[in-house]
């Protein structure tokens, strides 16, 4: 198929801004949905790692000695073993629980000096339904003072947070896409109005609408897909900047990496997408418009 | 092949330009449409190749009422109707060979039939030479041959001309005629506006006179 330049497109001055604003909205759009799949990502992590786990805490005093802090773990972990649906139940050692809050007090402070709640990591038995309530009392009851916590609740509200937030990072990839559509609309418009004697002259001579608006949609697929390569590149290249600079960080805060290997190839692949949704915008639109004109 | 009857133009809500205009166009025949200027000659053709609407009336093209052609079908309706415009109405950024070839191009021709066709009837209007001009380059009189090749390439069933030979001197607006003449005995159906009298007289085809937006007959015409 020989490409047709039939309307001077290439040439015209209405058109100059649209690689730009494509290219913002692109860059914007990338940020936006790597925002939404570095979260997705974090939750899921999240989520699997604190499902099925619980956590039982056995308070200390600075009165009591190691060998009553001991035997109350004992008796806890006892409890917890005969318990149906609980597959183990690991006291933390007390390095490891420093280790923990090492990013807030710092390495130099002895741990053994404080007093410590002592830990036990509880796994359950995979699609075990246990009775925390019941759990909870008969704990309390043997040792005073032993708490019971479940993830559950918070790894519930932590999700709803991320999803919460992914639902903005997806609406605000929606907002972006309808502003850079309108300009494509908009655009479209006002180089229809310009070739307006040409298109006419098309039509005379027994151009379909189809013909003429086939001229318009290349032009603006190639506009819009020069643009969204420059602001995901951008984006990209911001990203990769992120990932560096927080990679100094993960040890505490951060997760390992925010983004999987393969949100890299979708973040990629935007350019192409944006460039179709601009080639059929002004498609629609053109036809539209033909369909009024007669 | 083209019938009036009674019909009237009006632009907006202005006075009528044509009124009460009857005739019928036999198919393969061929008329010149004459009269003074502001007669409403153009307004006649665009009712032709069906740029404009009648305000009242009725218009036959091609034995059917032209209210009924529906948006999908008007395309192909237009590709047998071949127009000279009187202000060329050329595209200005692309060549002559380009111009010309639109016709065929938008009704989906093989690009090698499009390079012998339109090379061969350039090289006629004599503008061999001129394949690759711009038509701002070209002269009034070069740029009205590329319009009339436009016109008549895809060897339209009914030829509309208006005013095809004011820019060129007598000679070659007689050789124009002559492509005209040579398309009407292939059976295309013609009607050229004119101001020429010198033509009108030398080629003596029946006329559709206008005169105060009326049509009156004159010599062969099958006018009412």
């Amino acid at each position: 198929m020989v490409h047709r330049r039939d309307l001077p497109l290439s040439k015209d001055s209405t058109t100059q801004l649209v690689p730009w604003i494509v290219g913002v909205m692109a860059y914007l759009a990338a940020l936006a949905l790597a925002a939404a799949l570095a979260l997705s990502n974090v939750a899921n992590k999240w989520s699997d790692g604190l499902e099925g786990a619980l956590t039982v805490q056995v308070p200390t005093t600075e009165e009591a000695n190691t060998d009553e802090t001991d035997t109350r773990i004992v008796a806890v972990v006892r409890i917890l073993l005969d318990t149906p649906g609980i597959d183990s139940a690991r006291p933390v050692p007390l390095t490891e629980i420093g280790k923990l809050l090492e990013p807030w007090l710092g390495s130099a402070v002895a741990t053994a000096d404080l007093p410590l709640p002592r830990i036990i990591d509880v796994r359950l038995e995979s699609g075990a339904s246990v009775d925390f309530a019941a759990l909870s009392i008969r704990l309390a009851q043997e040792v005073p003072g032993t708490s019971l916590e479940s993830h559950e609740k918070w790894r519930k509200t932590l999700l709803l947070l991320f999803r919460s937030i992914e639902a903005v990072a997806i609406f605000v990839i929606l907002l972006i896409s309808t502003v850079a559509l309108a300009a494509v609309v908009l655009t479209t418009r006002s180089v229809l109005a310009v070739h307006h004697e040409i298109v006419e002259l098309l039509h005379l001579i027994g151009a379909q609408d189809t013909y003429i608006a086939e001229q318009f949609q290349k032009h603006a697929f190639r506009l819009a897909l020069k643009g969204s390569i420059g602001g995901t590149a951008c984006a990209l290249a911001t990203l990769l900047g992120i990932t560096s600079l927080t990679g100094d960080v993960e040890a505490s805060l951060l997760p390992p990496t925010m983004l999987a290997y393969w949100h890299w190839p979708v973040l990629a692949a935007l350019p192409v997408g944006e460039a179709y949704g601009a080639m059929f915008t002004a498609r629609i639109t053109i036809l539209r418009a033909l369909k009024r004109m007669g | 092949m083209v019938q009036f009857e009674n019909v009237g133009v009006r632009y907006g809500t202005g006075p009528e330009v044509l009124s009460d205009i009857t005739f019928d166009l036999p198919d393969g025949s061929f008329h010149f449409v004459t009269g003074p200027s502001g007669a409403g000659k153009s307004s006649l053709l665009k009712l032709m190749y069906l740029a404009l609407r009648p305000s009242r009336g009725l218009i036959s093209l091609f034995g059917r009422n032209s209210a009924s052609f529906d948006k999908a079908e008007l395309p192909e309706v237009r590709r047998q109707i071949g127009v000279v415009f009187q202000n060329f109405r050329l595209i200005n950024h692309l060549s002559t060979f380009d111009n010309v070839a639109l016709p065929l191009r938008v009704a989906g021709a093989a690009e090698n039939i499009i390079r012998t066709h339109v090379t061969e009837l350039l090289t006629w209007v004599g503008l061999a030479d001129h394949l690759e001009a711009r038509p701002p380059t070209l002269s009034g009189g070069q740029q009205q041959r590329v319009a009339i090749a436009r016109a008549v390439i895809a060897r339209p069933r009914l030829l509309l001309a208006d005013e095809p030979t004011g820019n060129v001197d007598d000679g070659i607006a007689v050789r124009l005629l002559y492509l005209f003449e040579e398309l009407n005995r292939m059976g295309t159906t013609v009607v050229i506006a004119t101001h020429n009298e010198f033509l009108v007289k030398r080629f003596r085809h029946p006329q559709l006179h206008l005169e105060n937006k009326r049509l009156e007959s004159r010599s062969q015409a099958n006018c009412d």
